[in-house]
């Protein structure tokens, strides 16, 4: 009995979480007082903006996920294995980096872009996203609980370091690297202010911004558009989603 | 001493890892923020003079920047433990929990991938902005979503051998939990706590979006809108400062939960 | 589950990719790029940028119309402000600089005498009384040949005739050719053969066709310039026309069924375009050598008349220019922007430094940004609009792709932007310390920061006024003596709303807020719950726009502004006649809007009813073809618009250019702002220098130097009062309390004051 009123709380709690997109999903088929697809149509025939900004958001967001895991998981490694003076104080620090909030390094960040010259160009927005501090400081919190036994055993059978990561390190951790992608990617993809301020040219500007701006479009196009915003990010978590169902069939036996 | 030789290049490699991730921050994240601190000192982006701590004392004593910073607080004060419980909980649920109630792990990841602009729409829709409680349900339902992520991640690295074992000493249902899943994830929560803290100084376009105005309600009045009003202004030496202060208090609290974590992880 | 899931995904991303394939984004830099390309194409030329920007000096609204001269010399029209509106012809030689400037409104007495059929001398042995119409013909739609400027006059509203005018430049005469009934806004004049093409609307086809389409009603006409026929040459929906080397007319029209067609005059060989398209709003012109550049709404096109060309479809397809007409002559392409005329050389290539000038508009209530304009100077400045965050963010960054700003003191930007010295220092630019002493000593004050440094250019001055007829208000015992505050306007208005005499109350009742919350702050002195409270209950009690008392009534005919009218009407036959535009008794006018005005400002007195009841009556003679109300000024005077705090002081704000510090091009920004002192220098008449009037036999223009000299008149840099408008409509409305509201009001002012 006990279980199933908790069941059933625990579904009501899932319910309100969701009513806010299902409330997106469902105020995007609605106008003048009953179902169209009106502002489906506005939006993807006449909001042409709209493509680029989407493949935009695709190709920031891939190419940050995936060349910062390249970045960052060697980087994480590092932290966890090498031992340096100073390493607890540069940990720190790059935790400190990671808190500093948008609104203040968003200035300098751009006169430093400026100076590079990046201004206006993918980069902008690519390479500062790509070296942020966060993944290096969340997935050195998953290597810190890793096997060492399994690394020395590599390390006794090869000499090269990115062998030993790829073949023992990652294995280990990849579910933690999985979910780490995922928030990166949906950090990227909901890049708002950068592309804003960095990018001065239409065709760069990616899916949030033009959602920010939807309102200079005609007809009501902002929730189509967020319908299509987090479409991709659900897909790519779905595939998370089963991944990580598979991996819990451990999990049953805990109950 | 072979043995040595290969200890020391095997350090050196790993430490030949760190090099892009450094070079990299250095040149996007540490310069600006090196840059920040030489603004707090001088006296406006134009005349350049320096006044060495003239700013910080300012700021300090503006009551405006008090207020704001006893608004971030309090939103940090209250909605942390509530956002890390509710995490938790549903972590334990989605990962342990009956199928039909694991499905429901979309329903708490969809909300940090709806763009701020239709979130506060429909926010408005609900809530009248008398009080702090729409920010405070924003915030909470949009970070939910990588709290428990992170925390559902944590929960499948617990090797399952632990569990036969307490199995074995007779524990179950929610004991079992209590006793051994969460003390086990204890470093990932204090860190996903962590993470929430920096979250919570994020909170600003879906508050400005909400109240539709640079100067909300007293009660709504953070450290967001103090910053980005006076940016508005021109005044950057007050975005400066105050992020230094913030700084400095998520500093406090980055050694405390750092010492936390090294206490209780194994 | 996952198969459904990667083929939706790849359901969804080949239909993306199909889509995607087909939109593009062009901006208009791009678009002006693909431009280049194709002329460099079809004329063999080189070019990469524009070369010109013609600007014109104390500009009241954009360009109106212009025309190219066989030797590359612009000539373009506008009202300009000179303390009196005129209208005139600029003209512009191949190098930017102005050789000339034609008044056309020193014809106006001459033409009206011209149209009664009177010569000066039958003037003055007059025995009765009659009315003279000094008109207002701004032209339209201008052409040029053979050293005569043909061109239309823009119609006054409601009139359906146009007057073809020709103004001989060596002899500096304007005379009519003819006048055109039942056709109006001709938008294209044409000089071929010994005729002029016009194309405009045509009155009675538009009235046969139940399209409320602009296609659909227009026609072309010509007039023998020698014989003074007039003749409809085509009607089945023009689109445009343009003269052919050949003497001939070269039509581009549309047919419902085919879609749009050019058409040599005279023969019946139709060359279609097969372009995309859409019907919207267009412009359109031709120019020789066989190619056509065409715009309609956004887009513009570019083809040739070539047969083969046109099936080729040589026009890229869809460009986003968000300019109007144009015209192409001599090897150079002009296209009009806001504020000028921007010339791309397509013979040769010249470039000059171009300054940057942003200026930027907050949004608000109440408040009008006018789009910068400046004189021609020689340097070309171009107008970039900039957000509010934007431009916080470029002044902070140090940005240095702006030159120079042109702001207003309503700004809260300007305020800033001064105490925190973001400008560069002015001292040293030649000639503006004499130019500050020239100005009104108010408007120095203004252009000084606290270490006396000059950090702003002042250009021109607004406040609103309050102008009243003499003879009206004294006839319906209004005294204006006693009107000093707003809250005695309005118990004078309920008085004659009680009396049944017509008032409207105006619709502008954010900018009422808006002046009163203006002229409490008191130069950001803080916030004082006593004003604010008083503020609240009087519109409260008075104007409580939200709980809709006060109402917007007769819009269509009436200036928004209007406050109180007489209205007038006269039975003819049965039937009730109505001078729409009744006489004022009184209404408030923006100087700067006043300047444009200043024509319907003279208009409405008469001297008796006799006479007036005659002019009524031949406006409706059964065509419906109107005349205008006979002048006469001397009744009109100004006044101070009455406080709306009880404030002593007029609110007057400036219009002013700073400069970035940053700035690549300070020389040239020197330069610019040393001319640009020279001319204001040296006008003759002005609002912002002192005693700079030649009119002072206008008592109304005395009436506002009057305004303007008060001693006491400060410029204020204040904060917007978007501030606080939504409480405020939230306290009008009662779902707040006054206290509420009051609180509310201190903590947002005090943030922004004390952040």
């Amino acid at each position: 009995m006990k279980k199933i009123t908790l069941s059933a709380l625990f579904l009501i709690l899932a319910t309100a979480f969701i009513l806010p997109v299902i409330a997106t999903i469902a105020t995007s088929f609605y106008g003048e007082r009953n179902f169209t697809l009106q502002n489906y149509t506005d939006l993807l025939f006449d909001a042409f903006a709209f493509y680029p900004a989407f493949w935009n958001s695709l190709l920031y967001a891939g190419v940050i996920v995936i060349v910062q895991l390249f970045v960052v998981i060697p980087c994480a490694f590092g932290f966890a294995n090498a031992s340096f003076k100073g390493k607890g104080i540069l940990f720190i620090f790059y935790i400190i980096l990671m808190m500093m909030p948008l609104q203040v390094t968003i200035l300098p960040n751009f006169i430093g872009l400026r100076d590079l010259g990046l201004i206006d160009t993918r980069l902008a927005v690519i390479l500062p996203a790509i070296f942020s501090p966060f993944g290096v400081v969340v997935i050195n919190q998953y290597m810190q609980g890793m096997n060492n036994s399994i690394i020395e055993a590599a390390r006794l059978e090869t000499n090269s370091i990115i062998k030993i990561i790829f073949h023992t390190v990652i294995p280990q951790v990849k579910i933690c690297i999985f979910a780490v992608a995922v928030f990166i990617f949906a950090e990227s993809w909901n890049m708002l202010e950068q592309p804003m301020l960095f990018l001065r040219s239409t065709n760069l500007q990616n899916l949030s911004v033009f959602i920010s701006e939807s309102g200079s479009y005609a007809g009501n196009i902002l929730f189509p558009a967020s319908v299509f915003f987090f479409i991709p990010v659900l897909i790519l978590y779905s595939f998370f989603n089963n991944y990580l169902e598979k991996g819990l069939t451990f999990g049953e036996l805990a109950k | 001493m072979r043995f040595l030789r290969k200890l020391k290049s095997w350090n050196m490699k790993c430490i030949y890892l760190l090099i892009p991730s450094l070079a990299g921050t250095f040149i996007f994240f540490v310069i600006p923020f090196v840059r920040v601190i030489y603004y707090s000192f001088i006296d406006n982006q134009f005349r350049r003079n320096f006044v060495g701590l003239d700013n910080y004392v300012q700021t300090f004593q503006n009551e405006f920047f008090q207020l704001a910073l006893q608004n971030s607080l309090l939103l940090i004060v209250i909605c942390i433990p509530v956002l890390i419980l509710l995490a938790i909980i549903i972590s334990l649920v989605l990962s342990y929990g009956i199928k039909t109630l694991r499905k429901t792990r979309a329903a708490f990841i969809l909300p940090m991938l709806i763009p701020t602009a239709s979130v506060a729409e429909i926010w408005r829709l609900v809530f009248t902005g008398e009080t702090v409680l729409p920010v405070y349900t924003l915030f909470i339902w949009k970070n939910i979503g990588i709290c428990v992520i992170l925390l559902t991640a944590a929960l499948t690295a617990i090797e399952p051998e632990i569990f036969e074992a307490a199995k074995m000493d007779g524990a179950k249902g929610i004991k079992l939990h209590k006793r051994i899943s969460v003390p086990l994830i204890l470093p990932t929560i204090i860190f996903t706590i962590l993470l929430s803290i920096v979250n919570s100084f994020r909170v600003f376009k879906e508050s400005y979006l909400f109240y539709g105005t640079n100067y909300p309600p007293s009660h709504s009045y953070t450290l967001q809108f103090y910053m980005n009003n006076n940016f508005l202004k021109l005044d950057y030496q007050a975005l400066a400062t105050s992020s230094v202060y913030t700084m400095i208090l998520v500093i406090i609290l980055v050694l405390v939960c750092f010492g936390l974590q090294r206490r209780y992880s194994r | 589950m996952n198969k459904y899931i990667s083929c939706l995904i790849v359901f969804f991303l080949i239909i993306f990719l199909f889509v995607s394939c087909k939109s593009t984004i062009i901006d208009e830099d791009e678009f002006i790029e693909d431009i280049f390309e194709n002329i460099n194409m079809m004329f063999e030329t080189d070019i990469q940028d524009y070369d010109f920007i013609y600007q014109m000096k104390n500009m009241v609204s954009g360009v109106y119309a212009f025309t190219v001269s066989d030797n590359g010399e612009l000539y373009f029209s506008n009202w300009i402000d000179e303390g009196v509106v005129n209208e005139i012809i600029d003209v512009f030689d191949l190098n930017g600089n102005i050789i000339d400037t034609i008044n056309l409104s020193q014809f106006a007495w001459d033409i009206a005498l011209d149209e009664l059929g009177i010569s000066e001398d039958e003037l003055e042995n007059l025995t009765e009384p009659i009315t003279i119409s000094l008109d207002s013909f701004l032209p339209s739609s201008m052409t040029i040949h053979d050293n005569f400027i043909y061109f239309t006059e823009r119609n006054q509203f409601g009139s359906t005739s146009t007057r073809v005018f020709y103004y001989n430049i060596e002899n500096e005469e304007l005379k009519i050719i003819t006048t055109l009934e039942s056709f109006t806004n001709v938008r294209n004049i044409v000089f071929s053969g010994n005729f002029l093409y016009l194309h405009g609307r045509d009155v009675e086809l538009l009235q046969n066709t139940n399209r409320p389409h602009i296609l659909f009603g227009d026609s072309v006409k010509s007039v023998n310039l020698i014989t003074g026929d007039i003749e409809t040459v085509f009607d089945e929906s023009p689109i445009g026309i343009a003269g052919m080397d050949d003497d001939e007319l070269m039509v581009y029209a549309y047919d419902e069924n085919e879609g749009f067609y050019f058409l040599k005059h005279g023969t019946d060989v139709r060359i279609y375009n097969n372009l995309r398209n859409s019907i919207n709003n267009f412009y359109f012109n031709m120019f020789g050598d066989s190619s056509i550049i065409y715009s309609f709404g956004d887009f513009l096109i570019l083809t040739t008349l070539d047969e083969s060309d046109i099936e080729r479809e040589l026009a890229r397809d869809l460009y986003f220019l968000s300019s109007k007409p144009f015209v192409a002559r001599s090897g150079f392409l002009f296209y009009n922007t806001h504020s000028g005329i921007r010339r791309i050389c397509v013979r040769e290539m010249t470039l000059g430094t171009v300054l940057n000038m942003a200026h930027t508009d907050p949004g608000g209530t109440a408040y009008y940004t006018p789009v910068p304009v400046l004189p021609a100077l020689g340097i070309q400045t171009r107008n970039m609009s900039i957000g509010y965050y934007d431009l916080a963010f470029r002044i902070l960054s140090g940005d240095n792709e702006i030159d120079i700003y042109y702001l207003h003191s309503q700004h809260d930007i300007s305020d800033n932007i001064r105490r925190r010295g973001a400008f560069y220092t002015l001292n040293d630019i030649p000639g503006i310390w004499e130019y500050l002493d020239a100005v009104f000593p108010y408007v120095r004050d203004a252009a000084l920061d606290e270490n006396g440094d000059i950090w702003m250019l002042p250009i021109a001055l607004d406040t609103t006024l309050f102008l009243y007829n003499e003879r009206l208000t004294a006839e319906f015992g209004i005294d204006i003596d006693s009107i000093n505050t707003f809250k005695d306007l309005t118990f004078v208005i309920n008085d004659l709303r009680e009396r049944n005499i017509p008032v409207d109350s105006g619709a502008q009742y954010e900018w009422f807020f808006d002046r009163y919350f203006y002229q409490i702050m008191r130069n950001n002195n803080g916030f004082n719950r006593n004003d604010f409270r008083t503020m609240a209950e009087f519109f409260y009690d008075y104007i409580n726009f939200v709980k809709g008392e006060w109402s917007f009534q007769n819009s269509q005919f009436l200036n928004a502004n209007d406050f109180a009218y007489d209205e007038y009407f006269v039975e003819i036959d049965g039937r009730r006649l109505w001078d729409w535009r009744g006489r004022y008794l009184f209404t408030p006018q923006s100087l700067s809007l006043s300047r444009f005005n200043i024509n319907l400002a003279l208009s409405h007195e008469i001297y008796d009813d006799e006479m007036f009841f005659e002019q009524l009556k031949s406006m409706y003679d059964g065509t419906g073809v109107y005349n205008h109300i006979p002048l006469n000024y001397i009744h009109n005077r100004y006044m101070k618009f009455p406080s709306i705090s009880g404030m002593a002081e007029s609110d007057i704000t400036v219009e002013f250019i700073a400069v970035n510090p940053n700035s690549n091009n300070l020389d040239e920004v020197i330069e610019f702002l040393t001319r640009l002192i020279e001319y204001q220098m040296n006008l003759e008449n002005s609002f912002i220098l002192k005693d700079r009037s030649t009119y002072t036999d206008r008592h109304y223009i005395n009436d506002v130097y009057g305004i303007l000299n008060y001693k006491d008149n400060f410029i204020r840099f204040s904060i917007s009062s978007d501030l606080i408008y939504d409480d405020f409509r939230a306290f009008l409305g009662d779902e707040i309390t006054l206290d509420e509201y009051l609180n509310r009001v201190e903590f947002k002012i005090n943030a922004y004051l004390n952040e």
